[in-house]
């Protein structure tokens, strides 16, 4: 099964660790900036009470900055990792930098566009057809030495 | 008499020397108490004669060594039984005696009685009476300052008889002679003697300083088997008599705590060593290796294989819907392995 194209169900519970993910990021950025808050004022310390327009716009840069680094390292995410699957191009090939974030970008942007690969004959999302790249099974801790 | 009377009580402890006349009994009896009294002075006169005259030759009394004598009297004979007859012979005459004098007394007052009856010869007897009662009212007047004279000698001579007295007896052997200590213990009401004692007074007079500086407790606590004693001591029963939840209950864990020092005992201790050594002891990377490889190969493993089935269920799923071909999906492993 290594290498093939994975389903929807692999990459929705992969997907949505990722998400748990960048909320967990989100509270510990939160928590930090309150910390800083309270060292540098700590008798008017209050917690501070972002807007939600604030903390989804800092949610969603987060989960691109996260995307992107993930996907040009190692093609795989926290919950890609957790499931075994893999981002690769059209060649199979890692994911250079631009790919990554235009990629990071239309699931971030879209992201109900993952549900389209249960319908795609070749297991395509939205952002693979439009980005060029597939996720595959790769349960191996590591990317194969790529030829050439 | 009033003098007479007085001055004996000032002397405390001495009894008085003189008491209120009693009406004179009489005379018959009076001469025959008085020779009873006489014999019985020289019977132990003689007695105690004859123990001094026994003493002085070395030997011990008759008394002493036969006690029981007493309970089975053997008859006198001899020198003892004729001196006996004599004084029994000697009491009869005296009461005899006494009995006539006392009848010839009678008499001759009833005879006095009527010799003096006429005027001439009562005259010069009641001026005899009169004088012999002057000589007697100078003498009563007399009396008192004679007694007091008397009385005033006796202060000095009684104690200075006394003295001699007690230094010729062994009083100690005297008490343990003749005193019976247990009587006299169940005489004494303990409990009222301890009532009258202030024993805080007592014990505020005792100094316990001194006392306490001149116990040497090294010498008592050398002489103390302490070996033998904790050999022979239940160890587990006391301790398990005791109750340490009570003790603990009352123990300021709190007091205890803020007189510790903490910070010191941190500094002193090595920190970074003790830390190396935990480190190294524990090999934390080799346990979350293990754990992350545990994790990966039995619950990681086990969702992905479970999701993959599910992926191809729902593609299978999705292509029947769609009336694909089973075959085109997914691509085979072989194909899509990662170079």
């Amino acid at each position: 099964m290594q290498g093939q194209r994975a389903g929807i169900v692999s990459r929705f519970l992969a997907d949505a660790i990722d998400f748990f993910v960048v909320v967990a990021a989100l509270i510990g950025v939160y928590l930090g900036y309150a910390v800083f808050r309270f060292l540098l004022e700590p008798r008017r310390f209050t917690w501070p009470e972002p807007s939600s327009l604030y903390l989804g716009t800092l949610g969603w840069i987060l989960l691109i900055l996260y995307l992107t680094v993930a996907w040009a390292n190692t093609g795989r995410t926290f919950g890609k990792r957790v499931l075994g699957l893999r981002v690769v191009t059209s060649e199979d090939d890692r994911l250079p930098l631009w790919q990554a974030f235009a990629r990071a970008c239309l699931c971030a942007l879209f992201p109900i566009g993952l549900f389209w690969s249960a319908v795609s004959g070749r297991n395509a999302s939205i952002q693979d057809l439009i980005a060029r790249t597939h996720v595959i099974y790769d349960w191996r801790p590591k990317l194969p030495p790529l030829e050439g | 008499m009033e003098h007479g009377a007085t001055a004996p009580r000032s002397l405390g402890k001495v009894v008085p020397l003189r008491v209120a006349a009693q009406p004179p009994p009489p005379l018959e009896q009076l001469v025959e108490q008085g020779l009873r009294i006489a014999i019985g002075l020289g019977a132990l006169a003689t007695e105690v004669l004859s123990e001094a005259v026994a003493r002085t030759l070395g030997r011990e009394p008759l008394g002493e060594t036969e006690p029981a004598a007493e309970e089975s009297p053997h008859p006198a004979t001899g020198l003892p039984l004729v001196a006996g007859a004599a004084i029994g012979l000697g009491l009869e005459v005296a009461r005899w005696s006494a009995r006539a004098a006392t009848t010839a007394f009678r008499s001759a007052e009833l005879f006095f009685g009527l010799v003096t009856s006429p005027e001439p010869v009562r005259a010069p007897l009641e001026q005899a009476s009169s004088r012999l009662g002057w000589l007697d009212d100078r003498w009563r007047e007399q009396r008192p300052r004679d007694e007091e004279a008397a009385a005033a000698f006796l202060r000095l001579l009684i104690p200075q008889v006394v003295d001699a007295t007690m230094d010729q007896i062994d009083l100690n052997e005297l008490v343990a002679e003749r005193l019976e200590i247990d009587r006299v213990v169940e005489l004494i009401d303990l409990d009222h003697v301890i009532a009258r004692i202030d024993l805080d007074a007592l014990v505020e007079g005792i100094d316990i300083d001194r006392i306490v500086r001149r116990i040497d407790l090294a010498a008592i606590v050398d002489r103390v088997p302490v070996d033998d004693i904790v050999t022979r001591l239940d160890l587990d029963a006391i301790v398990a008599r005791v109750d340490i939840d009570g003790v603990v209950s009352r123990v300021d864990i709190q007091a205890v705590a803020d007189r510790i020092d903490l910070q010191r005992l941190v500094r002193r201790l090595d920190l970074a060593t003790i830390s190396n050594q935990v480190i190294e002891e524990i090999d934390l990377t080799g346990i979350i290796q293990e754990a992350m490889g545990s994790m990966t190969t039995e619950t990681v493993g086990g969702l992905r294989v479970q999701s993959m089935n599910a992926d191809r269920a729902i593609a299978r799923l999705v292509g029947r819907v769609l009336g694909r071909d089973q075959d085109d999906t997914p691509d085979p492993p072989e194909q899509r392995e990662p170079r």
